[in-house]
């Protein structure tokens, strides 16, 4: 067993009992970007980070592929990007915030402020999956509750509202 | 491209694709969907360039249980729950297509 050791002694403190860091299952980061590719890159870069991805590149390329079925964005600033992927390994969720929007195609020609991406194993049933999108777009549908959304400080602040709003499925 | 990103790419269209099937589920949450044969062109596209061995097991697969590719977790297929073989351990870390002797998927094991 290895210990640290303070003032000669042992502490008893091994390392293998130092908690890590606790998953969360979710994301939140400022996007830099204008572009939906670019901001596309850094949401799966950030899920990477999370590790909750077999592939990185192959869940860029599925997110681009869905966008060639028709934009993930919602109108009224808001983009739901989601994959229901063998890349992914657990459900997870990135939430991306820009401050001067971005260009997603959006059918009312507004810029996203919000995307938030959906990330559900592919062992996961397709209801199950559309149900977990189904909460994203229901949390997104008020303005006061994408305000306060764009307003949250953190990640923990962020599920503390969609608990609130019984807006949350792992 | 090697193969197993090239299959775990048409495990995801083809799931895209589902979702282009079920026009009414996905427009009821305001998702505005198009034609889907361009995807369907790369499906095609990426198949061709797969050995016919994985192609017809992806296949039989999505046949039989309604996903060509599953992953494996903790040396579990994911598809029918059993345990692989010691024997089946990969030589090395890198991700592999596999069978599972147990169900016949195809294994994604990454």
């Amino acid at each position: 067993m290895v210990s640290c050791a303070r003032g000669g002694r042992s502490t008893g403190l091994a390392i293998a009992e130092i908690p890590s860091i606790p998953y969360t299952p979710l994301d939140i980061l400022e996007i830099r970007h204008r572009r939906r590719e670019s901001a596309l890159t850094q949401l799966v870069a950030a899920a990477a980070r999370s590790g909750v991805l077999r592939d990185p590149d192959v869940l860029l390329e599925t997110l681009l592929n869905r966008e060639r079925l028709g934009t993930t964005a919602l109108g009224k600033g808001v983009a739901v990007p989601h994959a229901h992927s063998i890349t992914v390994s657990r459900t997870h969720v990135v939430l991306g915030r820009s401050v001067h929007g971005l260009d997603w195609r959006a059918p009312d020609a507004e810029p996203v402020r919000i995307a938030w991406l959906v990330l559900t194993p592919s062992e996961v049933s397709d209801e199950q999956h559309h149900a977990r999108v189904a909460v994203a777009v229901s949390a997104l549908r008020l303005q006061r509750q994408r305000q306060r959304l764009i307003e949250a400080a953190s990640a923990d602040a962020v599920l503390r509202l969609l608990r609130e709003w019984n807006a949350w499925m792992p | 491209m090697d193969a197993v990103k090239q299959m775990m790419q048409v495990h995801d269209l083809d799931v895209i694709l589902r979702e282009a099937n079920d026009r009414r589920a996905w427009g009821r949450l305001g998702f505005e969907l198009g034609a889907a044969e361009g995807l369907e062109q790369e499906r095609d596209r990426l198949l061709a360039g797969l050995d016919r061995r994985w192609t017809l097991l992806y296949d039989r697969g999505l046949r039989r249980y309604g996903r060509g590719l599953t992953p494996v977790r903790e040396r579990v297929c994911m598809g029918c729950f059993v345990r692989l073989p010691a024997s089946a351990v990969r030589a090395s870390g890198e991700a592999v297509l596999h069978l599972c002797e147990s169900c016949g998927r195809l294994l994604y094991w990454g």
